[in-house]
């Protein structure tokens, strides 16, 4: 058991991907911001970045809206969150399967809908409208809000889950004692379960904020040139100007914003919380943050006495929280369902409310030599990454487990490290590498790319598994005579199985729907799925896409149907 | 006329078809420490929870003070609850764990300081206030628990097996730190148990839970000598339980005749009864001795302080004696006689042999 450098060498193939691929390709590329043409180091490039204004003015305008997304994502996924870890199990899973689809279906796809209903023609306009509130469709897309909503829907599922985990791991108990102490249920809620849940609260905060920082295709689709973000201007310097160390400067810009606030929130409350582990937050030295929950929960409760509002009873959220989970399930569900009937339209363009009943749309897609190669190869690149993910993830995993202190905080972050890189960077910085090693629309380059970007999932999710997985199982079958390796295949392997199904559904899922990487590395003819989607999105807009939208929303409901079924029951 | 502390008028519960609580009926004196005593599933939990306020009556009322408190949610019961798992708030200190009750009825700071204090000095963790609750041992966390049910001065304090995650010593060291605080406090305390040790040590009486319904409700001198049932005789002490018949008086075993003391609770002549010896009770007879039963040793279990005989003879195919341990050794197979007093023949009330 004592073989520290065995257990290393488990780390080889992270070590080996993230370190060509990530580490890299990163650093390579963002040096060029420093480079002359020469070669010589220079501050030329970032000088001119200041003196123009207008980047730091977008980067300014990128925070502005994400600062938004995540407070947004955090409101409205609290209740529903909340709602899922304290639900019986048997209605859990109904609730957890409405926060799984959306969850797993595409970016695009949502990001689409919101083009429909918010369309001047869309359905929040003809309702205004006929409410008589309006006496002509309003603008609702391409502005600010329209952007707002649409990342912010996206995104809500991400904050849902990530909260989940920490509220599952608090005690019903308390609020059942602290009733007995006399605390009304808003009291017991403010005082004691709000601040046992900040730590979900603040990791899910800080993954939104990140993801958010690196969006382009809410602001690309719904915003106007006010609403463009900072990745936006950096597909402009790759793609049209051709400008690497421009985009350099502008990645560092990025990440430097993305970076200083990752510190800043390992100070406040340790990175631990990003596994779901209870965070150090949850200390007594946090008084000013008690204080002001209790001054919260104090307020609440006067005013549920005052207008006489019935209290939930202890355990269960009341009708308000149940409404107001349901209302966010709502805004995460209905945009899927509006594409549905959109894509039997007979019109030329996607438009509400769609005109006929038709398959024209269905038939083109599967006539389409474009649209099936690119399914086929999307299929292909997702296998494989999620093969990829499992060969460095599942071995890193496992030593992961036998490390301690330093050591395991050191390896957790290097294995999440691409989770807090915007994908938009990695993106451009494997364009720059793959550029000189021939990797450019190849299925291989693809597949690395995905999997660098899936790999944190994979690894998270594994290492929850394995965190569950009683050890001394392993020990009981090697003193049953069962070697290392037969005790992993006969012991290990099929009872961390169901976990291991939902960890390649991360990869498999996350590969199929990644747009970052192809728009660089696919080369214009290896398209995948989702940059074909994107494509026809920026330059035709019919409701072909609708159609094609459709079909991935079934194969990725069919996927979490069929992983939920998987899983044994535990 | 003064009314009971706590009453409790035919309260039950169900869960659909299953009946976790048959209709019971309770009632606790001021300052009485009273112990719900049964096996799991007994109902004994139900009923605990009810008068917290925690689950739902299905019938019956519940009176706290004579006051109908069987609707009131548990935020306004004033009755302060000790749960098994202590449910102290992780990221609250001592100090502000035990203030919290305080806080919720918006006492004054200086006041509540002194409350705590004063909570915390009784449970003698004043040192430890501000420590995190898992930076306790489990007799510190549960003498916070204790301390925080106490501090905003309850009608009525609720133990749920409080001392259950603790092993054996420190639970006998806590609970005769729970029968002083109970002298010292004069509480009215409802304590729910499975362990009959506990149940013998801290309480004025005890309420013997079986299948959802009070088995007996006795002081615990009583429930030892004169259990009621076949259950009670069982589940508090060790027991030898013997059919036989009412017979001028005395019970017939067999061809024995045995003498009680208890005749008040015999039934009527030529009935079958069953009656209970204690093991201690028995004795090895002398020659003085009248009544004497002869029997085989088939067993001994050296416990140390206590030697158990199993004893096959004349009354039963076993029957178990229990001796003090040391002095002379007693050989498996050695014949020997022995002798029982009749007030130690105690006939069952109800119990259908």
């Amino acid at each position: 058991m004592t073989h520290p450098g065995r257990h290393l060498l488990l780390f080889a193939p992270a070590a080996l991907l993230l370190g060509l691929f990530f580490v890299a390709p990163i650093g390579g590329f963002l040096v060029q911001g420093f480079l002359h043409r020469d070669g010589a180091l220079t501050l030329e490039h970032a000088g001119r970045m200041w003196a123009a204004g207008t980047y730091v003015q977008v980067m300014v305008t990128t925070v502005k809206i994400s600062l938004w997304v995540t407070v947004l994502s955090v409101l409205v996924g609290y209740p529903v969150a909340y709602v899922l870890a304290n639900a019986d199990p048997r209605r859990k899973s109904t609730w957890a399967l409405f926060v799984l689809l959306p969850f797993w279906s595409s970016f695009l796809v949502r990001t689409f809908a919101w083009i429909v209903i918010l369309g001047r023609q869309g359905p929040v306009n003809a309702a205004l409208v006929s409410a008589g509130l309006s006496d002509q469709p309003l603008d609702l897309l391409y502005g600010w809000a329209a952007v707002v909503i649409g990342m912010t829907n996206v995104l809500v599922p991400f904050a849902i889950l990530t909260m989940v985990g920490v509220m599952e791991r608090i005690d019903r108990g308390l609020m059942v004692a602290a009733g007995t102490l006399g605390a009304r249920p808003v009291q017991a809620f403010f005082r004691v379960y709000l601040p046992l849940s900040m730590p979900g609260v603040t990791a899910s905060a800080l993954l939104i904020f990140i993801t958010a920082l690196g969006f382009f295709m809410a602001p690309a689709l719904l915003g106007s040139a006010r609403e463009t973000m900072i990745t936006q201007l950096v597909i402009q310097q790759v793609m049209e100007l051709v400008n690497w160390p421009f985009a350099a400067i502008l990645c560092l810009l990025l990440l430097a914003t993305a970076l200083v606030l990752f510190v800043l929130f390992d100070k406040a409350v340790g990175l631990s919380t990003l596994s779901g582990e209870a965070g150090r937050s949850a200390s007594a030295g946090s008084g000013m943050g008690r204080r002001i929950c209790g001054t919260l929960g104090e307020l609440a409760a006067w005013l549920a006495e005052t207008l006489r509002l019935s209290p939930p009873r202890p355990g269960e959220g009341g009708v308000g929280t149940k409404g107001l989970a349901i209302l966010a399930i709502l805004f995460l569900i209905v945009p899927l369902l509006l594409l549905l009937p959109v894509s039997f339209s007979r019109q030329e363009f996607l438009s509400w409310p769609p005109a006929g009943v038709d398959l024209r749309w269905y038939r083109e897609a599967f006539s389409s030599p474009v649209w099936l190669d690119a399914a086929g190869r999307s299929f292909i690149v997702a296998l494989l990454t999620t093969a990829v993910c499992l060969v460095v993830a599942v071995p890193a995993a496992l030593a992961f487990q036998r490390l301690q202190g330093g050591g395991a905080s050191a390896a957790f972050a290097a294995m999440i490290a691409p989770l807090l890189v915007p994908r938009m960077v990695i993106a451009v910085a494997l364009f720059y590498v793959y550029a000189r090693l021939g990797l450019v629309g190849t299925v291989a380059g693809l597949v690395i790319g995905h999997a660098v970007i899936a790999l944190p999932y994979v690894f998270i999710a594994v290492t929850a598994v394995l965190k569950t997985y009683d050890r001394r199982l392993d020990q009981a079958a090697a003193s049953l005579g069962a070697s290392p390796l037969v005790t992993a295949r006969r012991v290990t392997l099929p009872l961390i199985a169901g976990g291991i199904v939902s960890a390649s559904l991360f990869a498999f899922v996350i590969s199929l729907d990644e747009l970052n990487i192809a728009l660089f590395a696919s080369g214009g003819l290896q398209s995948t799925l989702p940059k074909l989607m994107w494509d026809e999105a920026t330059l035709r807009f019919s409701p072909l896409l609708a159609a094609v939208s459709t079909l991935v929303l079934l194969v990725m409901s069919a996927l979490v149907l069929l992983a939920a079924r998987l899983r044994p029951a535990s | 006329m003064t009314h009971p502390k706590l009453d409790i008028r035919s309260v039950a519960k169900r869960y659909g078809e299953a009946i976790a609580l048959s209709p019971t009926s309770l009632q606790v004196g001021a300052g009485e420490f009273l112990t719900l005593l049964g096996p799991s599933g007994s109902g004994k939990t139900t009923l605990l929870m009810m008068i917290a306020g925690l689950t739902e009556t299905s019938g019956g009322e519940i009176l706290l003070d004579g006051q109908e408190i069987t609707r009131k949610p548990a935020y306004r019961r004033e009755i302060g609850v000790v749960f098994q798992n202590y449910a102290l708030f992780p990221h609250l200190s001592v100090f502000e764990n035990v203030a919290f009750p305080l806080r919720m009825r918006k006492r004054s700071e200086s006041e509540l300081k002194s409350a705590v204090g004063r909570a915390l000095e009784l449970v003698r963790l004043g040192h430890l206030a501000g420590r995190l609750p898992r930076e306790l041992s489990g007799g510190q966390q549960q003498r916070v628990a204790f301390a925080r049910a106490i501090v905003f001065d309850p009608q009525l304090v609720l133990m749920d097996e409080p001392l259950g995650a603790l092993d054996k010593k420190l639970r006998d060291e806590l609970k005769l730190e729970i029968r002083k605080l109970h002298a010292e406090l004069k509480k009215t305390i409802v304590y729910v148990t499975h362990d009959q040790d506990e149940a013998m040590l801290l309480s004025d009486r005890v309420c013997l839970m079986n299948e959802a319904r009070v088995e007996q409700i006795d002081t615990p001198a009583a429930l030892y000598e004169r259990p009621r049932t076949r259950f009670a005789a069982g589940f508090v002490g060790e027991s030898n339980l013997i059919d036989g018949i009412v017979a001028g008086g005395r019970i017939r075993i067999g061809d024995q005749l045995l003498a009680t003391a208890h005749g008040d609770r015999l039934p009527a002549e030529g009935k079958p009864v069953t009656v209970l010896i204690r093991p201690e009770r028995l004795r090895f007879a002398g020659t003085s001795d009248v009544a004497q039963l002869q029997g085989k040793v088939v067993d001994v279990i050296d416990l140390g302080a206590v030697r158990r005989l199993s004893i096959a003879g004349d009354l039963a195919a076993g029957l178990t004696m229990t001796v003090l341990g040391g002095g002379r050794p007693v050989e498996v197979g050695s014949d020997v006689a022995l002798t029982i007093a009749p007030e130690d023949v105690v006939p069952l009330t109800q119990c259908v042999p």
